[in-house]
């Protein structure tokens, strides 16, 4: 049993969307266009949240990293009619199939984090961008809801490749591609139930906290606070 | 047909299946697919170009086609992180309005552009030449990057061979602002490097830290290094931006006035005693007052700041009020390490005041040349390979600066003849990037041939009659010259990691295959076979210079840098080839150490003694305030860059066109940040469709509402409103360049220039 989770430490991240930007493609997000920004409708699995406090001048902004936080009591499981989206027990993650979603956008809606994406229309991918399709993924269409999965295909790949030769899975074997590409080494990725693991411990650091808490979710997606200042 | 027992089996079976499924994971089906396909999986080193950072990137490659793509751990400049450019860079590889191949100038047809071999189109650059060469001296001009890769200064090289000083590299004002502080204060030339990691206290003086056009990686990650180790940030500028969203405290100053606080603050140093005396004695020259050989009183640079910039008559050129200026120069006085840092881009300063200043406020904080302050890059063992023995002389400009690109456009639209016959644009477009593009189109077009290298449709593309694109940096070997965030020299190398996707070819073999056609002693000047044979050239340079190391893991490199600071090595390379394998397979070449205090390396000349007098000059300048503002509706244009737009092919890239602004939260359009109390006198809410104007132009922009703005100014962000492009460039968003005056906020030369005041309309 593992619970995967990360911590972002907001002191060290400097919003320059590399995760944001890795995440798509690692995770054939399709391109956008005008027309889909414009009616908000392009596919972000992470994204930055602007949190304004204060009136001019004594304006002050938090910019946070936002995917899917993978919650231990997930709101979106309980009213997906088909058995879409589901938490895996033996890791904590919570999934989506895809084949399965009719695209009913309950979930969407039940997610209290607003972090779930529908695709409004069929993605416009052009050919030359499909050589570049990673293979790991499986590319989505019109009338499905998807979100951040952790890369969990990453997990498997990195326990295939343990399993084969005759281990157990290492620390730092198995991480999403956002947190590979975090350039400030602000997010920091690993199983919760280790004692010992990095992100445990910044987990239980007195600068944590967890969005929207008091709604039971328990996501395992914890943020460290900016400095005294802020 | 089933009975009833083999019918329970089933759905039983099946049930299971689609209970079991997703405890398997969400992927199920690639996973499978990742055993039967039959992929081979490889990885290849390659390097970044997007900016002049340089970042180390590794390919990961399914069956010969790049699919991810990753930072290089072993790099010293990101170590193994990415921005979201490098996250990008692969869209560039795979842009499905790549130019397919070389194309000559037809406007006979459709489209305006014929294919032609590259046999052909390489004959016709170099009949041009030829022809240049034998008009005389000084008649050719390259307009370039940033010159830090050896096909940019073969380019240069080229240029200068013939006799030519129009070698124009397309700085962005802040840049050029540096140069000229290093120039007039330090007598040298260079980069400015800020320790940042070592700071404890930071003052931003609208410094766009976190969203530059260059140096990304090493500021960023230093800024973490710094924020972790807890110093405090204090961020000055009109509009709060990403960088002042991630301060302790915010000043909103008025838009180019970043020099007088600097100013301020350093009158308070000075006032309340925490000038550093003893480094001001030893290292700087004009602080205080002095008599010439000639018992001719002169006034130092304290006298003038004394009389000049108190903090009630800052406080009135800045707009915030003189107790901030004062608390904050007395945090920024007794903080162990203080640092200042100025407009990096400097798009919308006044650049070289605001640059001298900054500096003469790390001067008097003794802020040079000390650990957390402003370092000064250490040379690499090579020489660049811009300088050529000239075969002829005169270049038609005197010494001087380096030109810029509004300047030889200036000299070609004010000759009555042509006075340069072949001009060549490699990694650049001037016309979009520039404040003055449609004069540099109108000279572009002037010059009898000019060439360029974009693998990419862009607005210069429509202004030259040869394309021969580029091989992006994944399909062809590339290099880059820089320095870390510690100023120490570092040389990046890559061979071709993927198959080219056009028929492009790598620039420097261009360029050197050439010039052995011109043959003569243009020939000569390129000795090398090709590209692979100047860069062996280079790590022959590297290898006897018995300096530095290869990329390596950072407790490797910390213990490199121990063994080096006592006087030994531990190379594990000993021939050019294994140097070169192993900086195939690591990335590059470093040197990891900085040597403070060589101050005849900072300071060349005279008594190596940095110049303060430089920054002396009356401050009768226009100061931009209310009272200049005719009426309620004016506002002042604030220009500022968005990380991800900063790069020239940016727009060929929609991941970056889409995630756009963090704050605005918008993609795929030019927003028009405005302070909510404005929109409400102006009539505007969040959203509107609205016309950006003054007498230069107009431009539509989208209205954003931000508590984080002056309510005197509007904020534009460049990078956008490329007129020509692919179909992820072309008309996206709008180019606010259009409404500067040239020699205002562009021009790094003038001290200050007027500021663009624009008024805002709601769209019919």
């Amino acid at each position: 049993m593992a619970r995967w989770g990360m911590v972002i430490d907001l002191n060290r991240c400097t919003a320059c969307q590399g995760c944001v930007v890795a995440c798509h493609q690692e995770n054939n997000v399709p391109p956008s266009n005008a027309k889909l920004a414009g009616e908000r409708r392009s596919i972000r699995w992470i994204d930055m949240m602007p949190m304004y406090e204060g009136e001019y001048p004594h304006t002050s902004v938090s910019l946070l990293p936002m995917m899917c936080q993978h919650c231990e009591h997930p709101p979106c499981i309980k009213v997906c009619p088909v058995g879409a989206t589901f938490f895996s027990e033996s890791e904590g993650i919570v999934g989506q199939v895809y084949p399965r979603c009719i695209g009913c956008r309950y979930c969407t809606n039940a997610c209290p984090y607003t972090v779930r994406q529908f695709n409004w229309y069929e993605p416009e991918v052009p050919d030359s961008y499909r050589d570049g399709t990673n293979p790991d993924v499986s590319v989505r269409y019109k009338g499905v809801v998807e979100k951040c999965t952790f890369c969990n295909h990453r997990l498997m790949e990195a326990r295939d490749a343990a399993s084969a030769e005759g281990r157990d899975l290492l620390p730092g074997e198995y991480v999403p591609a956002c947190v590979e590409a975090c350039p400030t080494k602000a997010m920091a990725f690993g199983d919760l139930e280790n004692p010992e693991a990095e992100v445990s411990k910044l987990a239980r650091s007195k600068r944590a906290f967890r969005l929207m808490e008091d709604l039971g979710t328990e996501p395992k997606v914890y943020y460290l606070r900016e400095g005294e200042g802020k | 047909m089933l009975n009833r027992r083999q019918f329970l089996l089933e759905v039983t079976g099946g049930l299971m299946l689609v209970g079991l499924g997703p405890l398997s994971g969400c992927s199920q089906r690639t996973r499978r697919s990742s055993f039967l396909l039959n992929r081979t999986e490889t990885w290849a080193n390659s390097i970044c170009q997007l900016c002049p950072s340089g970042c180390g990137l590794r390919v990961r490659l399914i069956n010969g086609h790049p699919v991810t793509v990753s930072g290089n751990p072993l790099h010293p400049i990101n170590r193994g992180g990415l921005c979201a450019r490098g996250a990008a860079s692969l869209q560039l590889y795979y842009d499905p309005d790549r130019l397919a191949g070389p194309a000559r100038r037809d406007r006979s047809l459709i489209g305006g552009w014929a294919p032609i071999s590259r046999q052909d189109a390489l004959g016709e650059v170099v009949s041009r030449v030829q022809q240049s060469l034998a008009n005389g001296p000084g008649r050719m001009a390259v307009i370039r990057d940033d010159g830090q890769d050896v096909a940019s200064q073969l380019f240069g090289r080229l240029v200068r061979a013939a006799g030519s000083d129009w070698v124009v590299d397309m700085q962005t004002p802040g840049e050029r602002a540096a140069q000229e502080v290093l120039r007039q204060m330090h007598g040298t030339g260079g980069q400015f490097v800020y320790d940042l990691a070592a700071s404890s206290f930071l003052l931003s003086l609208d410094s766009g830290l976190l969203e530059p056009s260059a140096r990304t990686m090493s500021l960023q990650r230093d800024f973490a290094e710094m924020r972790s180790a807890h110093g405090y940030f204090v961020h000055a500028g009109p509009r709060l931006g990403v960088t002042g969203a991630k301060a302790d405290a915010w000043l909103p100053i008025r838009p180019s006035t970043a020099g007088f606080l600097a100013l301020g603050v350093a009158h308070m140093l000075i006032k309340e005693g925490y000038a550093r005396a003893e480094f001001l004695s030893e290292h700087a020259a004009g602080f205080d007052d002095w008599v010439d050989e000639a018992e001719v009183q002169h006034t130092g640079v304290r006298s003038w700041i004394l009389s000049e910039f108190a903090p009630q008559r800052v406080a009135e050129l800045t707009g915030v009020g003189w107790d901030q200026i004062i608390r904050v120069a007395r945090q920024f006085g007794s903080s162990r390490r203080p640092l200042a840092i100025g407009p990096l881009d400097g798009v919308g300063s006044s650049p070289t005041f605001d640059a001298m200043a900054v500096h003469t406020l790390n001067v008097i904080a003794g802020a040079i040349d000390v650990p957390g302050g402003v370092l000064l890059s250490r040379s690499a063992p090579f020489d660049a390979l811009d300088d050529a023995s000239r075969l002829q002389t005169g270049s038609g400009r005197a010494d001087g600066p380096p030109p810029t690109v509004e300047e030889l456009a200036a000299w070609v639209l004010e000759s009555r003849e042509p006075p340069i016959d072949v001009c060549f644009i490699h990694d650049a477009d001037p016309v979009f990037a520039s404040v003055e593009g449609d004069k540099i189109a109108e000279a572009l077009r002037k010059i009898p041939f000019v060439v360029s290298t974009s693998p990419v449709l862009t607005d210069t593309v429509e202004s030259v009659d040869l394309v021969l694109p580029d091989s992006v940096w994944l399909e062809r070997g590339c290099d880059s010259a820089t320095v870390d965030g510690s100023a120490r020299p570092l040389f990046s190398f890559s061979s071709r990691a993927a198959e080219p996707r056009a028929d492009s070819l790598n620039p420097a073999d261009m360029i050197i295959s050439m010039a052995k056609s011109v043959g003569g002693r243009m020939a000569e000047q390129f000795p090398w076979r090709d590209y692979d044979d100047a860069i062996k050239d280079r790590i022959e340079t590297i290898l006897s210079s018995n300096s530095g190391d290869t990329f390596s893991e950072e407790h490797r490199a910390t213990w490199a840098q121990l063994l080096e600071r006592s006087g030994w090595r531990t190379a594990s390379y000993k021939t050019v080839e294994e140097l070169q394998t192993e900086m195939r397979n690591r990335g590059g070449w470093w040197d990891p150490v900085y040597y403070h205090g060589e101050w005849r390396r900072l300071v060349p000349r005279g008594d190596h003694r940095i110049n303060l007098q430089a920054v002396q000059f009356p401050v009768k300048s226009r100061i931009l305030g209310e009272a200049e503002i005719t009426t309620g509706d004016d506002l002042v244009l604030y220009l500022y860059a968005e990380l991800a737009l900063t790069t020239r092919v940016s727009g060929s890239l929609p991941y970056l066109q889409d995630i756009g602004s963090p704050l605005s939260q918008t993609g795929w359009v030019t927003s028009a940040e405005i302070n909510p109390a404005t929109a409400d006198r102006l009539g505007l809410v969040d959203g509107d469709s609205v016309q950006v104007k003054n007498d230069r132009g107009e431009i539509t922009a989208r209205v954003r509402l931000s508590r984080g703005i002056r309510p005197d100014v509007v904020a534009v962000h460049t990078g956008g409103g490329r007129v020509h492009g692919g179909r992820y460039s072309q008309g996206v968003g709008a180019n606010p360049l259009r409404l500067v005056a040239a020699g205002s906020e562009g021009d790094a030369r003038r001290l200050r220039g007027a500021p663009s005041v624009v008024r805002i309309e709601r769209r019919a």
